[in-house]
């Protein structure tokens, strides 16, 4: 009896998954079918303002990039890429891990008011040992130079208590100590930790992007002009927003658009400084550090410098001796509108992209101060200062 | 090419379906046999040649075989069977454990041997196992050898089991290569089939896979034991279902093309003890060395120590398989032991203990396992096993654990309840409802697990695949 | 017919055995001079400037250009070029992994630099392409690196 029961269930139960299966499989190959042909029809798209990338083209056919594979990598990476409606299938996968408690997203942490912070990569220690040997040497060989380093730590470090509870950081005050230890006493280290922390919750980074606000870096140099030997700096700014919509690289590694940051500039009140700015990439003297068409474009952070060149020169008519070479990473781009007031030329120098002979252009130049202006992250991995500074 | 991605779905499965379906039936086998070694060309432009020597070759014996058996020329039979499982043998043997063998030499050598590091082709191991199977069967005469070399292709290089398996043996499809029957319902079956591996893979898989790796990458001082445990717990969920949805998957294709294989996992962790595990996890490779390595050995017939002996060879064998790697060897010799023990020791203990314990026992053994399998080097499995019990560690819990908790907690929950037939009793009675809308939403929840999955595969930054390695 | 099914198995067998032994040999040495495959290159790529000095091959790649038969490097011109051309003859098969990883490393650093600002220039190194032939190694970085690379695959 139980049997006979059993029996009609299972073929009762046959009999539905054939039933439901047919709607599901016809669900599926409709869409498969309207997908695929709606993403051939489609015209191909060039870049993604979502993603801040280009998107792959379809890849050219030839014997060696079948057999390198790149063909076929290139041609899989054309298909999702090109997928119709991209933006909407990325932020839904965003949305579901949302819900699935997912609070990371391709290296980047979404803590609390949707603050993205990036988190932390290991150093890469061979490099770091040469860097900060190289430093080292470079400040014995120009002792008599006033010289400082200066490692702005990261917002996930700062911003701990924004951190998804729990997550895991990297301890950049250990970092610091542990640097401050290899380095030679001819170089002092300067430490704005303690300064961001204090107004961690004032926006000292922006949420989508992983540089500091100019409010980040108008508390940085309030704690650095002491160490950087300036007597009376300015207290008062005038603050403008310069905009008020920008999304960062974070938003763009993570995919989530949640948050807008706004931009600020800090400029002295009641002092006018003059001054012309020219960099490698534009020899013309400009009288701004500010580059108002980075504004119109994605990465509006350009908006200081233009974003980062191998060399840059800042010539002022302040009635002062002291010029200074800044080896930086894009953090400084927000810092150096700060220092402006105090010296007769700041030259900045990016290691990245910088290939010339650095003695040579400190000769040139007459420098009395050095400074490294880096973000702890970028030069925990950095691998180019040790060479810009080789001795030739 | 992997299943999951958005070209395989969208491009190379509704062209090769197409093509299929408009085919007449004689011609099936071709238009498989070609979409297959295109499939595996697209991964493979290269050893595609190696796997079509290893068609060749296997086609050729098999015919040689039956020439001699049917003039009873046994010595010559035998020496020609012999050959074949060599040749078979050598070139997995040397495409996939000749760099591990050279490396070990050198290390022990007083002098270095140079050798030119290969790329282990993709499923060579699988579908060496497919050919042997073939051959063996000829030579016992448990089937007919067959004469189409197109059909004998098709079986080989099948695109749904070719890289990652189920290891089809050629006795149960042999029948299907001439004959199957491809009906629309067959086709609703694959695809729910298909469905249910994509998103056991895409969704449960990679997402706890991450957890995984960012634990490993903290190292050793930086895990607690809490953490150390979820992230065994989270490898443990990830390569069963990373490689469940795999064969599930595989199953559906299968039956889109008209072709019924046997099941690969049956719910291996709702297990009661390690031999049960072994009986529902990857089905087709343990019945496989049971059935070619393991009776022929003289199987359990035999005085205890040689079943020991046995044992351990073929869970020596199981692990190499693996990969070309001391972890994988150890991880095979463990479970040989554990299972000795069960045979010998255990067995009475366990049947007196309470289910729960049971799974217990068997849970956390299995997850040591993982361990031993996934870790980069045997020290590294060996600091993870450490801190799995406090030594070395950074506490019992701390806040990393915390977070890592709270992250995987719902895919964790969902992961457990897939593991378990739950789900899939809840999902068959809804499919039976007698209530409309409890249909539309058995439906729906198909439907939305496809919409999910394309929006992860659209968004493929994390989409490995760990069985591609074997 | 059937009993030739076991001379044909030898045959097929030596056949297999022929393409393990070309796998497992590799490339073969080329004698081409290094002049003549980058000249071919260069123009092929068409790049219209000098190249850059061996200290570059030591800064971008922490290459020494004298461990080698010769290495000539096509180097960007400024900070927001990413194009690039670099092909070294080995003098020895066994430097041949020491510059594919510095040549990897490079690339990863290029890839950081832009990341998130160089839209076009991430493109173009993810569509870099780099190239082992026996004693030759290619890596270029830019538009018109397949046509490169097909004169660097003709011309050795």
């Amino acid at each position: 009896m139980g049997n006979d029961r059993r029996e009609r269930y299972e073929r009762f139960k046959q009999k539905q998954r054939k039933k439901l299966g047919l709607i599901i499989a016809g669900v599926f190959t409709v869409s498969v079918l309207v997908l695929s042909i709606a993403g051939i029809l489609k015209p191909d798209v060039k870049f993604s303002e979502e993603e801040n990338r280009m998107l792959a083209e379809k890849p050219q056919f030839s014997v060696e990039s079948v057999q390198s594979e790149s063909y076929m990598q290139n041609m899989e990476a054309y298909t999702a890429d090109q997928f119709i409606l991209r933006d909407w299938w990325v932020s839904l996968k965003v949305r579901c891990d949302l819900l699935f408690g997912k609070r990371e997203f391709n290296g980047v942490y979404l803590g609390k008011d949707k603050y993205l912070m990036k988190t932390l990569t290991e150093p890469d220690e061979k490099n770091v040992k040469a860097n900060l040997e190289a430093i080292s040497d470079f400040a014995d060989r120009n002792s008599k130079l006033d010289m400082h380093l200066m490692l702005v730590p990261n917002a996930a470090f700062v911003m701990k208590d924004y951190l998804p509870s729990g997550a895991p950081v990297r301890d950049q005050s250990a970092d610091l100590k542990w640097i401050q230890k290899q380095l030679s006493a001819n170089i002092s280290c300067i430490d704005v930790t303690r300064a961001l922390k204090r107004h961690a919750e004032e926006g000292v980074y922006y949420k989508t992007d992983h540089h500091w606000t100019s409010r980040g870096a108008s508390y940085g140099f309030e704690a650095a002009s002491i160490d950087l030997g300036i007597e009376e700096p300015v207290e008062q700014y005038d603050i403008y927003t310069v905009a008020t919509d920008f999304s960062g690289t974070l938003a763009s590694t993570s995919g989530y658009h949640s948050a807008k940051d706004t931009i600020e500039i800090y400029v002295p009140k009641n002092i006018e400084i003059q001054y012309l700015v020219s960099d490698s990439d534009q020899e013309e003297k400009r009288p701004t550090v500010y580059n108002k068409s980075a504004l119109k474009q994605k990465d509006k952070y350009q908006v200081f410098f233009g974003g980062n060149h191998a060399l840059v020169d800042i010539t002022t008519a302040n009635e002062t001796k002291d010029r200074l070479l800044i080896f930086k990473d894009s953090y400084a781009n927000c810092f150096v509108p700060f220092l402006l007031p105090y010296y007769n030329e700041i030259v900045m120098v990016d290691p990245r992209y910088y290939y010339d002979n650095v003695e040579a252009l400190m000769s040139s130049k007459g420098i009395t101060d050095v400074l490294f202006l880096y973000n702890m992250d970028t030069f925990l991995t950095d691998n180019s200062i040790a060479d810009v500074l080789v001795e030739e | 090419m992997i299943f999951s991605s958005i070209f395989f779905i969208f491009v190379f499965l509704p062209i090769m379906l197409l093509i299929y379906y408009l085919t007449p039936f004689r011609g099936k086998n071709l238009v498989l046999l070609l979409g297959s070694l295109l499939f595996y060309a697209w991964g493979e432009p290269v050893y595609v040649v190696l796997m079509v020597f290893s068609i060749a070759i296997n086609y050729v014996s098999g015919l040689e075989l039956e020439y001699f058996m049917e003039t009873h020329d046994e010595k010559k039979a035998k020496y020609a069977f012999i050959t074949t499982v060599v040749i078979d043998l050598l070139v997995l043997g040397f495409y996939k454990y000749y760099g591990f063998v050279l490396e070990n030499l050198n290390a022990v050598l007083p002098f270095d041997i140079p050798y030119h590091e290969l790329a282990l082709p993709i499923g060579i191991s699988f579908y060496t196992f497919q050919t042997l199977s073939y051959v063996i069967d000829v030579y016992l005469g448990k089937v007919e050898a067959q004469h189409n070399h197109i059909t004998f292709g098709a079986y080989v290089s099948m695109f749904p089991q070719l890289i990652a398996g189920p290891i089809v043996r050629y006795s149960d499809v042999e029948k299907q290569l001439k004959h199957r029957s491809i009906s629309r319902e067959k086709f609703g079956d694959g695809v729910m089939w298909f469905l249910q591996g994509l998103g056991k893979k895409v969704l449960i898989a990679n997402n706890i896979g991450m957890v995984y790796d960012s634990i490993l990458a903290l190292g050793a001082s930086n895990t607690s034991v809490l953490t150390a445990w979820i992230g065994s717990f989270a490898y443990t969920m990830q390569i069963y279902f990373d490689f469940g949805g795999y064969s599930d998957m595989a199953i559906g294709l299968g039956k889109m093309l008209g072709f019924e294989f046997v099941r690969n996992f049956n719910y291996p962790y709702t297990s009661k003890s390690v031999s049960e595990f072994w009986r529902r996890w990857h089905i087709s490779l343990s019945s496989w060395f049971k059935e070619y390595v393991y009776i022929p050995l003289g199987g359990n017939r035999v005085p205890t120590i040689k079943v020991i002996r046995n044992l351990m060879i073929v869970w020596g064998l199981t692990g190499l398989w693996h990969g070309a790697a001391w972890n994988f060897i150890f991880w095979g010799l463990y479970y040989g032991i554990i299972l000795c023990l069960e045979k010998y020791i255990l067995r009475g203990v366990l049947e007196r203990l309470p289910n729960i314990v049971r799974h217990m026992y068997t849970m956390v053994l299995v997850m040591f396992g993982w361990v031993l399998f996934s870790a980069p080097t045997l020290g590294r499995a060996a600091s993870y096993l450490g801190t799995m019990f406090g030594i070395g560690g950074s506490g019992i819990v701390d806040g990393t654990a915390f977070y890592y908790l709270k992250s995987t907690f719902i895919l964790g929950i969902v992961a457990i309840l897939s593991s378990t037939p739950l789900i899939h009793l809840r999902m068959e009675h809804m499919m039976c409802a007698r209530m409309r809308h409890r249909q539309v939403l058995f439906v729906a929840a198909y439907v939305a697990v496809f919409v999910i999955c394309t929006a992860y595969l659209v968004n493929a930054t994390y989409n490995p695949f760990l069985y591609f390695r074997f | 017919m059937k009993k030739y099914f076991q001379y044909l198995k030898i045959v097929l067998v030596l056949l297999l055995l022929v393409f393990v032994i070309l796998d497992l040999k590799g490339e073969d040495i080329s004698s081409a001079k290094l002049e003549d495959v980058a000249g071919a290159v260069v123009k092929a790529a068409d790049i219209s400037e000098k190249p850059a000095e061996n200290r570059m091959i030591k800064r971008f790649y922490g290459l020494n250009p004298k461990d080698f038969e010769g290495a000539v490097l096509y180097a960007p011109t400024d900070n927001m070029d990413a194009n690039e051309l670099f092909i070294v003859r080995l003098s020895d098969m066994s430097q041949s992994q020491a510059v594919e990883e510095a040549i990897e490393e490079r690339l990863q650093t290029q890839k950081k630099s832009f990341e998130g600002y160089g839209a076009e220039q991430t493109k173009l190194l993810n569509d870099h392409i780099l190239q082992v032939k026996g004693n030759y190694i290619f890596y270029m970085v830019g538009e018109n690196a397949s046509k490169a690379e097909k004169a660097f695959l003709n011309n050795l």
